[in-house]
């Protein structure tokens, strides 16, 4: 009986030492981590929130494959980036709302669609009619670039169901 | 003499990879290229030396029944603080080695060597074998790397996994005649059967021919 005890309290400091090294080394390295994680999307991302506080969301649940991250704005909103299947090739953008679920901005960041027809997705003249929609505000396409603004309207759609279904 | 000699046996008679057959799951996914074994080989290296000397250190108070789980606890300490360390400081290793830094807990060098050397042999040797077997699973995966990445794309290139700048780069064969099938896992299995076939002739002792000529 002592014997046992004695091996639990042995493996039990051992894992005690190990716990503790590790949490020296996590807060060291985890700031950094995190740093690198948002590095790709900074500058997007303040094009969106200009002063915001910007952290991943992990292990976003999100059946129609559309989101590609998820960013929490500290205090101001979420910030969603989204590929869809555009005309030719994918799509990709940003999209933030704030807490209330207004779009706060759209950023298309590529689209490979024919030239001056699809490509009108990317245009200020386009992305800044979503600017202020609330979640259940319909969402213009363009006529002439059905599909491609049909894609981007989905893919905002999709990031506004994720909204609704977590953080309204 | 005894040191060197533990430091020396990781190469080739007691080599991990191609002589005791330690570590190929590793082995075979990760040699694509020498950037991932050179990266590979260095957190097993330091993985080994740190759990080697541990061990070693504390062999005299760990209790004999209980000292599997007592290696793994340490083990996976350390493997852990060399993952954490990858991807905070080389992201591009970490994105190319993926879950194999964090399956280096289950490679059977490391636990073998906490078993058969660590457990019953001073800091000192401990470490030299750390060292000694770290280097020759380095020098395997550089092996095999290299002969997988010279014949997939025709060369070797060399980036510094901090910056991602390109150190060096060497071209030997023309892109027309480089077969890309030795970077799939195809290409792992023909390298590591020849290699596993050389170091086998190696370490054959030289003994008379038997019904050869007389």
């Amino acid at each position: 009986m002592t014997k046992i005890i004695k091996f639990a309290l042995f493996l039990a400091i051992i894992c005690g030492i190990a716990g503790g090294a590790l949490a020296y080394v996590n807060a060291i390295t985890y700031p950094i981590i995190q740093e690198r994680k948002l590095a790709a999307d900074k500058a997007t991302l303040e094009q969106i929130f200009s002063n915001g506080e910007f952290q991943l969301v992990e292990n976003v649940k999100d059946e129609t494959k559309l989101i590609e991250k998820l960013f929490e704005v500290k205090d101001q909103g979420y910030i969603y980036k989204l590929n869809v299947q555009g005309y030719k090739d994918i799509i990709s953008m940003m999209v933030g709302f704030n807490q209330n679920g207004e779009i706060v901005k759209l950023v298309v960041l590529s689209v490979n669609d024919t030239p001056d027809i699809g490509t009108k997705v990317k245009d200020e003249e386009y992305t800044e009619k979503f600017t202020n929609k609330q979640l259940t505000d319909s969402l213009d396409t363009i006529s002439g670039a059905t599909i491609s603004s049909s894609a981007v309207v989905k893919a905002v759609d999709a990031a506004r169901a994720h909204f609704s279904a977590n953080y309204k | 003499m005894n040191q060197f000699k533990n430091f020396t046996a990781g190469f080739i008679r007691e080599n991990p990879v191609f002589a005791l057959y330690l570590g190929i799951c590793s082995t075979l996914a990760i040699t694509q290229n020498l950037n991932n074994a050179l990266g590979m080989g260095v957190s097993v290296i330091f993985v080994l030396v740190c759990s080697n000397v541990m061990i070693a250190a504390i062999r005299k108070i760990i209790p004999d029944e209980i000292r599997i789980p007592v290696f793994i606890v340490i083990i996976a300490t350390f493997v852990t603080i060399v993952e954490m360390l990858i991807n905070a400081f080389a992201p591009s290793l970490a994105s190319s080695l993926g879950t194999f830094i964090a399956l280096i807990v289950v490679n059977c060098i490391i636990l073998g060597r906490a078993e058969a050397f660590a457990y019953t042999n001073t800091v000192l040797s401990s470490l030299l074998d750390g060292i000694g077997m770290g280097l020759g699973y380095t020098a395997s995966l550089v092996l095999m790397s290299g002969i997988r990445e010279l014949i997939a794309t025709g060369g070797w290139t060399i980036t510094n996994p901090f910056t991602e700048e390109v150190v060096a780069q060497l071209m030997i064969i023309p892109q027309e005649f480089t077969i890309s099938m030795f970077s799939q896992p195809v290409g792992a299995f023909l390298t590591f059967g020849l290699l596993g076939a050389l170091f086998a002739y190696l370490n054959t002792p030289k003994t008379k021919k038997v019904g050869g000529t007389k």
